[in-house]
């Protein structure tokens, strides 16, 4: 059975720093002003606790790619440069053949793929399948200073990934859509 | 913007935009063709392809590691972690940084979005300094030209020299901040100091972090002492007392998780829902400033319910030593520095030394000694606590008073609970007051020096194994602290301000300023521009980055940042070895390399003679067991070393109830203090008090705080880290902000009467009512007018200089905000 890269990110550790964000930026050269890693507020809005002082809590969802099994983007790619690879089933975008028509970034219920604007192509998080090819980390678990992110091949049962999904009962986040994602969270 | 070009140094705004990277693609990425698109839109391709073709043609990706190099820097900018970074080169470029091993601790390596950034800042060539800059319109024009190292050293050489000849040699001050604090680059410009005979400073002061200092010192003897943050797998309860964590102390934030994960609870004391909050199961938001009354109130409902631990107080405490009621003396056995202290003796009946072969001593009580009337240390330390009733103390703190019984009831009942304190609390007018009052309620609870408890302040945690017959030190530094025939005055800074205004107790007249954007860390930058600069004849500036001091210098020096240079930083039990990642931006060049030129130039060459490399080759003492298996080539390549007689297990402090104290003892009365009416911990509102006569004009209390954007302003502005953040913005309660018809964006004018700073608001429910905060470390370049800076002040403490020096209370601000 081939790979499919996913990741598992725990809420619960994280501080909203944006280190994922800015190792992730800067180690992947995402283009512009572009970030394909991001932090959203868990409840509400970044960084605006959700209540009415005292009684308020903030916290936190890194996002990234979520490399759906049945990812709109590809579905819906006009050129076919959105693709899901075979091999670890990461969703990537083939810049040589994209026409940055943007119909990818309407099409994915968690707005993820950006157009780079410069370049005119479609611009998104790899999982950085590459890396995890030749066993180095994503550089955003890498990075993560509070260790919420945990990565490998959901397919293994026996995965660190897989193992932290089934501990804590790990759920992707708006299921709903039917995209199968591949990133879970706690 | 007009200020923007107004301040920008010509060379500062020739070079154009950030120049974008060359896209490193993997050769995977060629091998993936066109796929299916099931439900084209629009401009559909030509041929469709087979639906079987739905996933992407795979092949083998070549190692993206390949053609890249690591080298390794201590990131020494001054949070309070020393991480260890790996920057990842090619071509003489970093492409990123990530984080580095720390022998011996697998779990610890951490970097952070502040040193990820950082690594782009060192190629920027928009904001570095690139060549030796001399002014050439007014101070703070920002017009300077290009000039020659030769020419630069020559005539700052003069300049000092002519300084000296006129007021003395100690008239010419070297003020190195933390700006970068690994040793070559920090002590460079003080050893040079010590050389020349010139004035160097004693900084804590006016940084605002000598408070944690001096209530450290007050009940420990010692400056620093922290648990392990992994200790607090051991605690029930982990209070966050003025600490954000996840900002400022980033690389300990796993062990908190950890800690929540074993089931501690996690408190956070902070008058704003600070980052660390996000992992915190309470939040109990006190006015600022307030922490010591919290910390007494709680107190009162310990004693009061008879929780105290009465044999810890007695053991390990001043609490039983004797104080003559008449002067508040305490009592004891014979004159001299070595006599000891007097206590109750109960089962005798009289007064003798504390240092008494099984004496059980009384913790409190009223007696006769010699005619005089005296009282336990404890009792004082109860008057005072008596005070702070929950009521009293709910009207100060702002807390409700449930709020604060039950926080004290699950402090004492937790068994252990740990507090980390910060230095958020401590920028205020009684500095010295929040880490010694926070203290003594952690030795009243009896958590001192117990596993998962204590009050800690970051460092003293032993991390050393003593060698049995060993007596050299592991580092030699003669050389290095061989300063010839000269050598230098400290001075502190909490009086620098005077010191250069009225020339007492000596002038100063040539000042030269390195690893540090002294303007925008310091106190009233109205003062220091407009009154305190203008009295110095010569501002030299050694930076990497174009600060807001260096705009307001006579000279500017480019130095080489952590990436490009030598250094060597102690970091026990590591010893951190940086050779140059890449070659010095356009022109820089070391600490040590530019104290070399200038101490060539007036006659110290020859205490001045080594390399960077040589000097750091020189710190070795290969004799001492610190270096056994130790080659510096290998250290060198790896970054780090860890000690072979380091200790790397989880450690605590003050186990064996020893305290580098005169009595040894945990000691909360302080008969120096007696004058001052703060002989025991105790509460002072603030000198900008919002419900005094100040607080009808400029009602709200103005904080600055670290964020995650910054450590001080190296990493201001930094692109990658601009989608974050791009300005400061004032963070505002809505219930202040409807009072004063603002919505959230609105732009605002912050004012009082030193300053005044314009920016937008960013409204939060996170916040105390009647309390706004900023970002600390944003330059007058982000800020839409004026800058945070101007509305804080130096105010001399007296309390502070009997102790040592005052420490700036930054938080200490009133203001008033209005729609701009």
């Amino acid at each position: 059975m081939a790979k499919q890269y996913g990741m598992v990110i725990d809420t619960t550790r994280c501080m909203g720093c944006q280190t994922c964000a800015v190792a992730c930026k800067v180690s992947n050269d995402v283009p512009g002003e572009l970030y394909w890693a991001h932090v959203e507020g868990l409840d509400g809005e970044l960084y605006r606790p959700v209540g009415t002082f005292p009684a308020v809590k903030m916290n936190f969802r890194p996002t990234l790619c979520n490399h759906c099994a049945e990812a709109a983007c590809v579905a819906n790619c006009p050129t076919g440069a959105m693709a899901k690879r075979s091999d670890n089933g990461a969703v990537v975008v083939d810049t040589e053949v994209c026409i940055g028509c943007g119909t990818c970034v309407t099409a994915c219920p968690y707005g993820v793929p950006q157009i780079d604007e410069e370049a005119a192509v479609s611009s998104k998080c790899t999982m950085c399948f590459d890396r995890q090819d030749h066993d180095h980390r994503p550089w955003c678990v890498q990075a993560c200073p509070a260790e919420a992110r945990i990565v490998g091949d959901l397919n293994d049962p026996e995965s660190a990934v897989s193992q932290y999904i089934a501990e804590k009962g790990a759920k992707p986040y708006l299921e709903e859509h039917g995209t199968q994602p591949s990133v879970y969270y706690v | 913007m007009e200020e923007n070009e107004r301040f920008a140094p010509t060379e500062f705004v020739s070079e154009g935009k950030v120049t974008r990277r060359t896209f490193v693609k993997g050769a995977g990425w060629l091998t993936i063709t066109s796929a299916l698109g099931a439900a084209a839109v629009g401009c559909a391709p030509a041929e469709k392809p087979a639906e079987e073709e739905s996933l992407a043609e795979t092949g083998p990706v070549t190692d993206p590691e390949e053609g890249f190099t690591y080298k390794s820097a201590c990131c020494s900018v001054n949070c309070t972690s020393r991480c260890h970074l790996r920057a990842r080169v090619k071509d003489d470029k970093i492409y990123t940084v990530t984080p580095g091993q720390m022998p011996g601790r697998d779990d610890y390596a951490n970097c952070c979005l502040r040193s990820i950034g950082l690594g782009t800042r060192t190629h920027d060539e928009n904001v570095r300094v690139m060549h030796p800059m001399k002014r050439t319109g007014e101070r703070g024009s920002g017009e300077f030209e290009q000039i020659s190292w030769e020419q630069a050293i020559e005539e700052i050489a003069e300049r000092m020299e002519a300084t000296k000849a006129t007021y003395g040699a100690k008239s010419c001050g070297f003020y190195s901040f933390t700006g970068n604090l690994s040793k070559l680059s920090w002590e460079a410009p003080t050893r040079f100091a010590g050389t020349y005979g010139g004035t160097t400073f004693d900084i804590e002061g006016i940084m605002g972090d000598h408070g944690a200092t001096m209530g450290m010192t007050l009940c420990f003897g010692q400056g620093r002492g922290a648990h392990d943050t992994r200790d607090y797998l051991n605690s029930n309860l982990v209070v966050l007392w003025g600490r954000n964590v996840a900002d400022t102390h980033t690389s300990e934030f796993r062990y908190l998780v950890k800690a929540r994960e074993n089931g501690a609870k996690i408190v956070v004391v902070d008058p704003r829902l600070c980052a660390t909050a996000a992992i915190a199961d309470e939040w109990i938001p006190l006015k600022p400033q307030t922490d010591p009354a919290l910390a007494l109130g709680m107190m009162n409902v310990i004693i009061g319910k008879d929780l105290h631990a009465k044999d810890w107080l007695l053991a390990n405490s001043v609490a039983p030593f004797l104080v003559r009621e008449s002067d508040g003396a305490l009592l004891r056995d014979g004159e001299g520095d070595e006599a000891p202290w007097l206590v109750w003796d109960e089962a005798a009946g009289k007064a003798v030394p504390n240092t008494t072969e099984g004496v059980k001593a009384a913790l409190s009580g009223t007696f006769d000694v010699n005619g005089e009337q005296c009282r336990t240390a404890f009792d004082h330390l109860c008057d005072e606590v008596s005070k702070y009733t929950l009521e009293y103390t709910a009207e100060i703190t702002g807390l409700a008073p449930e709020v604060i019984e039950n926080f004290a009831l699950e402090y004492i009942n937790a068994k252990p609970a740990g507090i980390r304190m910060g230095q958020g609390m401590q920028r205020v007018y009684n500095s010295h007051s929040p880490f010694r009052t926070v203290a003594t309620l952690a030795a009243v609870a009896g958590y001192i020096g117990v596993e998962g408890g204590g009050a800690s302040h970051a460092g003293g945690t032993a991390s050393i194994r003593s060698t049995p017959g060993i007596t050299i030190p592991a580092f030699n530094y003669d050389d290095w602290a061989n300063t010839g025939e000269n050598e230098g005055t400290m001075a502190k800074s909490s009086t620098l301000y005077e010191q250069i205004l009225t020339g007492k107790p000596y002038p100063l007249d040539f000042m030269w300023f390195a690893n540090s954007n002294f303007i925008n860390m310091s106190p009233d930058a109205n003062k220091i521009v407009g009154e305190v600069l203008p009295k110095i004849s010569t501002i030299v500036t050694v930076d990497p980055y174009w600060t807001w001091t260096a705009k307001y210098s006579d000279y500017v020096l480019p130095a080489c940042n952590y990436w490009e240079k030598w250094d060597f930083l102690d970091r026990s039990p590591w010893v951190f070895f940086q050779s140059p990642a890449v070659t010095p931006a356009g022109e820089s060049k070391s600490d040590v390399e530019i104290m070399s030129l200038l101490a060539a130039k007036v006659g110290l060459g020859d205490l001045w003679s080594k390399t960077d490399e040589e000097w750091v080759r020189s710190f070795v003492n290969e004799e001492h067991p610190a270096w056994e298996g130790f080659n510096f080539d290998t250290a060198v390549a790896d970054g780090i070393w860890g000690r072979p007689d380091g200790i790397y297990d989880s450690q605590i402090v003050f186990a064996d109830g020893v305290f580098a104290t005169p009595s040894t003892k945990f000691t909360f009365y302080n008969d120096d203090l007696v004058e001052f009416q703060e002989e025991v911990p105790c509460y002072k509102p603030m000198l900008e008090d919002p419900t005094g006569p100040l607080g009808e004009k400029y009602p709200l209390v103005f904080l600055q705080y670290h964020d995650r954007m910054n450590v001080h302003t190296q990493h201001i502005g930094i692109p990658a880290l601009a989608g974050i953040q791009d300005e400061p913005l004032l963070e505002m309660n809505p219930v202040d902000a409807t009072a004063r018809d603002i919505a959230d964006g609105d732009v605002v004018s912050i004012v009082n009467d030193r300053g005044a700073c314009k920016m937008k608001v960013f409204l939060t429910e996170g916040i105390v009512p009647g309390v706004v905060a900023t970002q600390s470390g944003w330059t007058p370049d982000y800020t839409i007018e004026g800058n945070y800076q101007t509305l804080t002040h130096l105010t001399l403490n007296p309390t502070e200089e009997h102790i040592s020096q005052t420490c700036t209370a930054f938080y200490d601000v009133l203001v008033e905000v209005e729609k701009a």
